[in-house]
């Protein structure tokens, strides 16, 4: 008995200064995180180190800080190698930081997402960021409908729920209706990418990346892009985005940052 | 997070005389999750699984595995017959070639209701039922439950495979290169299938793979394995987009597209 | 049980023993053809096998002057146990007087020595292929099966290290699938013969190629049954008063074979029956299997109508 007890005894402990230890870290964020910020980044760095060319050592983001709070749109420009899709990845966790931490509100805590387990990420992930890539990226063979409706399913809604506001959105991004049942890896590079789009739009969230979302777009697919971002800004989301063309960033971005690209150590 | 694994290997080694079956391996897999493990033929991905599966026996380590009734287990230090008892009903092994996993002798039906006839099931029509729900589940026309799987195609023979392991509806799954050796069209179906199992049944696994394709869209954190060690893991995305060690790098940037 | 049929001594007898004056012809062989030595192996073969029911246990089996397959293994367990008052009785098929049966009786009436009959109460040996009798055995009768294969997972599973590992877990998931099998091919449980059965709720056991009709015989019977394959070499039996279930289903309850109408010589219509073919337009008659039992049943009805 006395054997068994002590066991847990001592995880009970272990457990507790893991959760002291949790505590402090947390209030250390929040006073980073100004009272109404969503998502941060402090001196964020990365650099990849390329194995195979040397090894060389190529610095994609040189200490950037940014901030946003719900409501709130922020778009990043600079030149094309000035880092903006590395930006979004870091804060997406897709990147690993080489120095920096990058912030952000899930649930009711603050995360330090740098040092934030990979179960917590993929937590993360499924409640807190919706981040549109540049690319759709599925398995093969699963109607477009499925594919949209996935994010609310994984966070427990109903098929025909789930289905119907799948539904929904892709009738606002104009696919037709006869493309649904069908998997999306032969429509154009526009359809694909409004998948993509629906996919994330599908679900409310309180933190969204996007990177370029209406590159391959034309001007009507464009507005309504446009009308689904002010939503979700609307709703309370906090946006950070690369957008690339001027006019459109106008019309959505609340504020901007601009990256220039890093001095590469030689 | 405060979650508890389902899994837990600890310094899992085994050598096969003086060549290396795997070294020092630590992982731990958590409630419906897929967790990957990739690297060349020759790197331990197939020991690791048979290590984790007490198909094998280790030279030193443990593998802890919580059991649906709550209690934790080392699959390695109980009995042979808890074991098999364990391995029949609460976990299951998908083999890359279904012919190690299939009763080629009898028929699709048999070779689904064999779990639940081991387990105790002493009804004909239950047996048969659950069998035709499961031959259904992956896709597999009823009309064919008595025929042997002899007459199936490679990748519906896989599929009953699937459905033979599936129907205890097992909490943890290990998967030994299951899309290997299938046409690209039918391994694109079995992901599909693969995938909405593991949503609709909570299951986890743990899939051993070759294919950076196959890992990126199934599992959702992913090992790199080389010389019988893990080397490298993390979030699949993280490691496949921004694989930090020089052998990821290689592997990485050696695959077409994924 | 016949007590001089147990008695052995530890010792080997120093010169080949002629207790019982056999003709000079036999003197040569040993009593009951087989040497002390082999006979005492077998014996404790029986012994462990009898401590364990339902359960084979490897022998060293004999080459006998007769070919695998005609019985070699019952006629060494018979040869083990048998004592100079024993009554032997062989019935092949239930029939005394096929040429396998009367060469048993004879083997053994000239190398044993033993008085042979063919009336099952008088036997207190019944060597038998492929039946049981229809009379009631009693306890002081030991039935000696000829057996062929004596693993009843081996259909199934080819590995004998994996069919040991199978009996010695009680993992007997095979032997529903052969049936989950049979009733999905053939719509019912279609094993006739060798009908595997559960010993004492522990041992999976094939009761040699008897039909399914007399497995009910085994269960708590009150004789001794003896099991020997000679060219598997292997040794099991079913104790006196042990629990002989056959495996089934729920859904689909062992039964045994059932005959319209009863047998056309004796009128009998609990017995096995066997399909004689009577001339050469295709005319058949059913008749008891059991010799014996149709014989006294033919005499007991004379006698009434009489």
């Amino acid at each position: 008995m006395n054997g068994q007890n002590q066991k847990p005894k001592q995880e009970r402990e272990r457990e507790r200064e893991r959760e002291r230890e949790q505590e402090q870290e947390q209030a250390q964020a929040l006073k980073a995180l100004a009272p109404k910020q969503s998502l941060a980044a402090l001196g964020l760095s990365k650099t990849f180190t390329l194995h195979l060319s040397g090894p060389a050592q190529l610095k994609a983001l040189d200490g950037v800080d940014l901030s946003v709070g719900p409501k709130e749109c922020l778009g990043l420009t600079g030149p094309s190698g000035s880092g903006k899709s590395s930006l979004l990845r870091c804060l997406y966790g897709n990147y690993r930081l080489s120095s920096g931490d990058v912030i952000l509100k899930h649930e009711d805590s603050v995360v330090t997402l740098s040092k934030a387990s990979d179960r917590l990420i993929l937590a993360i992930r499924v409640q807190t960021i919706g981040y549109v890539s540049q690319f759709l990226r599925v398995i093969p063979r699963v109607a477009t409908l499925d594919i949209v409706s996935e994010p609310l399913l994984t966070v427990g809604w109903s098929q025909d729920r789930s289905h119907k506001a799948a539904g929904e959105i892709l009738d606002r991004l104009r696919i037709p209706k006869k493309l649904w049942s069908l998997p999306p890896a032969t429509f154009s590079g526009g359809e694909k990418q409004r998948v993509n789009l629906a996919r994330v739009f599908v679900k409310a969230w309180p933190i969204l990346l996007l990177d370029e979302p209406t590159a391959s777009l034309d001007a009507k697919n464009r507005d309504s892009v446009c009308s689904l971002i002010i939503e979700a800004k609307e709703r309370g989301s906090a946006i950070v985005g690369v957008f690339h063309d001027l006019d459109f960033l106008n019309r959505v971005a609340d504020s901007q940052i601009r990256l220039s690209p890093p001095r590469q150590a030689s | 997070m405060n979650e508890k694994s389902i899994l837990k290997a600890q310094n899992l080694t085994k050598n096969y005389g003086s060549q290396v079956g795997c070294l020092g391996v630590d992982l731990e897999v958590y409630p419906s999750e897929i967790l990957g493990l990739v690297g060349e033929s020759g790197s331990g991905k197939t020991t690791v699984l048979n290590l984790l599966s007490g198909r094998l026996k280790p030279d030193c380590g443990s593998v802890l595995y919580s059991m649906a009734c709550g209690d934790q287990i080392d699959i390695h230090a109980i009995s042979e017959a808890k074991r098999r008892a364990i391995s029949r009903s609460e976990l299951g092994f998908v083999h890359q070639n279904p012919v190690n996993g299939l009763n080629l002798n009898v028929s699709a039906g048999a070779n689904i209701a064999e779990r639940l006839l081991s387990g105790g099931e002493r009804s004909y029509h239950r047996a048969r039922a659950k069998a035709i729900k499961w031959l259904e589940k992956v896709e597999i026309s009823a009309s064919r439950l008595d025929e042997k799987p002899e007459n199936y195609s490679g990748g519906m023979r896989q599929r009953l495979q699937i459905a033979k392991n599936l129907v205890t509806e097992p909490k943890l799954v290990f998967l030994d290169e299951p899309t290997g050796g299938l046409d690209v069209s039918v391994q694109a179906r079995l992901l599909d299938l693969l995938r909405r199992l593991q949503a609709d049944l909570g299951l986890s696994a743990i899939l051993v793979t070759h294919d950076l394709g196959v890992a990126r869209l199934l599992s959702q954190r992913l090992m790199v394995m080389k010389d019988g060690r893990i080397i490298e893991s993390g979030l699949t995305d993280r490691v496949l987009d921004d694989p930090q060690q020089p052998y990821t790098q290689l592997l990485v940037s050696s695959t077409l597209e994924v | 049980m016949n007590s001089k049929i147990i008695k052995f001594t530890d010792q080997a007898p120093k010169e080949a023993p002629n207790p019982l004056n056999l003709p000079s012809k036999f003197r040569r062989l040993n009593y009951a053809y087989l040497d002390e030595d082999t006979k005492r192996e077998i014996r404790r073969g029986l012994l462990k096998a009898v401590a364990v029911p339902g359960s084979q246990v490897p022998f060293s089996g004999r080459e006998m002057p007769m070919p695998y397959g005609w019985g070699t293994g019952g006629i060494q367990v018979t040869a083990s146990l048998i004592g100079p008052n024993d009554v032997l009785k062989v019935i092949d098929q239930g029939s005394d007087d096929t040429t396998n049966a009367v060469s048993i009786r004879a083997f053994f009436a000239k190398t044993a020595k033993v008085k042979t009959t063919t009336i099952t109460k008088e036997a207190s040996i019944i060597q038998t292929r492929h039946r049981i009798p229809e009379d009631r055995l009693t306890d002081d009768q030991i039935m000696v099966y000829q057996v062929p294969l004596p693993e009843p997972l081996r259909p199934l599973e080819p590995r004998e290290s994996e069919t040991s590992t199978l009996h010695a877990l009680k993992e007997y998931g095979l032997m529903y699938l052969k049936l989950y099998e049979d009733i999905s091919v053939h719509k019912e449980i279609a094993i006739s013969f060798d009908y595997p059965s559960l010993v004492n709720e522990r041992y999976a056991m094939s009761p040699s190629p008897i039909p399914r009709f007399d497995n009910p015989k085994l269960n708590m019977s009150k004789a001794l049954h003896l099991f020997g394959a000679g060219r598997e070499r292997r040794l099991y039996a079913v104790p006196p008063y042990t629990k002989v279930a056959p495996f089934d289903f729920e859904d689909y309850p062992f039964r045994i074979q059932d005959f319209v109408g009863g047998c056309a010589l004796c009128g009998s219509v609990d017995s096995y029956l066997d399909e004689i073919v009577i001339d050469d337009k295709g005319g058949r008659l059913m008749v008891c299997s059991d010799t014996d039992h149709c014989q006294k049943m033919r005499e007991k009805s004379g006698g009434e109508q009489k």
